[in-house]
């Protein structure tokens, strides 16, 4: 019989798994940006198995007390997650300015074409942020 | 290569160069400028009749778009706030497409005199600089900087000096002008907010020869300025990053190609 903190160790890594699987089946999560998450998990699954890789673990790295391992490598985990993320909101970041400068132009140009052909197409009008 | 050069005495032949001169747009980037707007786009229709006039306008929320269309320019609306140096950039894109070979930056808020134009103008078109740069040290006319303004303006200049080794002495100016080869560079490469200290040192990064000129400038018209505390802290530590990143990686490559 486990003890209680594994139960609830394993119960929650478990869970976590699950939620990220069905977050990526419902096409909330992207399987790309998923990838760091499942590994997350997956590590949380095996340490929550296994106690004794913790220690052996801590052994390794030269750490005295194992629960602190893991907590540094789950603040590792988190920063790498942390930092994928910023580099991916840049390249979105950089991408939607594009697309907003590209649509403002294109919307002068219907403007135009309008304007020689005498009733066109409507340029778009961007709805305001006050209403 | 680049020192302050005051050509106050030349605007008038300036003006007459830039009026036969082809191939010149304006860009002005507005949020929320209704007040000043139409105003500044027909001062510049007044002097420079041939010329095309870029309004962009920044998502604002009042009647900006409305007013400067009014007043002849062609407006680009942006679909949501994307910050000055966004806006300017597309200006320079739509520009560049129009197959435009100067570009003259000029504030919404009437801050620029369209009388100090042709000095910008003929650094660019005549003297074969990439990019001019409105100054306002020495002070001239009646115009003087809010002090922290004056000393924060004072202290990047003097940092982007040290590590670039260009001399610059207004480096926050947004009154500016460009040759094709800097809207080239600038229409792919641009800061999105708090723009100016930054392209400067951008401009030296792409080989492009700078020049600042002195202009008058006007105190604000009419609305506020973009930069209040909060806005200035970060102004600061952005474009401090910003000067250090670029630094460092010009000496690499200066340490590469050694």
């Amino acid at each position: 019989m486990l003890p209680r903190v594994h139960l609830v160790a394993l119960t929650i890594s478990v869970a976590f798994l699950a939620a990220i699987a069905l977050l990526i089946r419902r096409r909330r999560l992207r399987e790309q940006y998923a990838l760091p998450w499942l590994l997350t998990g997956l590590a949380l699954l095996v340490t929550s198995l296994s106690p004794k890789l913790v220690s052996i673990l801590a052994g390794y790295l030269g750490i005295a007390y194992p629960p602190a391992a893991l907590l540094f490598l789950a603040v590792l985990a988190f920063l790498g997650v942390g930092l994928h993320n910023s580099l991916v909101i840049s390249k979105l970041t950089e991408q939607q300015l594009r697309l907003a400068q590209y649509l403002a132009i294109l919307k002068q140009d219907i403007e135009l074409v309008r304007q020689a052909t005498e009733g066109g197409a409507r340029p778009p009008q961007w709805p305001n942020r006050n209403q | 290569m680049t020192e302050c050069t005051r050509l106050t005495a030349n605007n008038r032949l300036g003006e007459h160069h830039a009026r036969a001169l082809e191939g010149l747009a304006f860009v002005v980037p507005a949020y929320n400028e209704e007040e000043t707007v139409a105003t500044v786009v027909g001062d510049l229709k007044g002097r420079y009749p041939r010329a095309e006039i870029i309004v962009i306008n920044d998502h604002s929320s009042d009647r900006t778009a409305a007013r400067a269309r009014a007043a002849g320019a062609v407006v680009l609306d942006m679909p949501f706030n994307v910050g000055i140096g966004g806006a300017v950039q597309t200006g320079f894109l739509y520009a560049l497409r129009q197959g435009y070979k100067f570009v003259v930056q000029v504030d919404g808020d009437g801050q620029h005199p369209v009388s100090q134009v042709a000095a910008l103008v003929n650094a660019v078109g005549y003297q074969g600089y990439n990019l001019a740069v409105g100054s306002r040290f020495p002070a001239q006319g009646s115009y003087r900087m809010p002090i922290f303004r004056y000393l924060g303006s004072v202290l990047l200049s003097r940092l982007i000096t040290a590590i670039t080794g260009v001399s610059v002495r207004d480096c926050t100016s947004g009154f500016r002008a460009y040759d094709a080869k800097a809207l080239a560079y600038f229409a792919q490469h641009y800061p999105q907010d708090y723009p100016e200290p930054e392209a400067i040192v951008l401009s030296v990064e792409a080989n492009l020869e700078m020049v600042e000129v002195g202009v008058e400038m006007n105190p604000r018209v009419a609305g506020i300025s973009s930069i209040n505390l909060i806005g200035s802290v970060y102004y600061m530590a952005k474009t401090l990053v910003a000067i250090l990143v670029k630094g460092l990686r010009m000496t690499g490559e200066k340490r590469r190609a050694a």
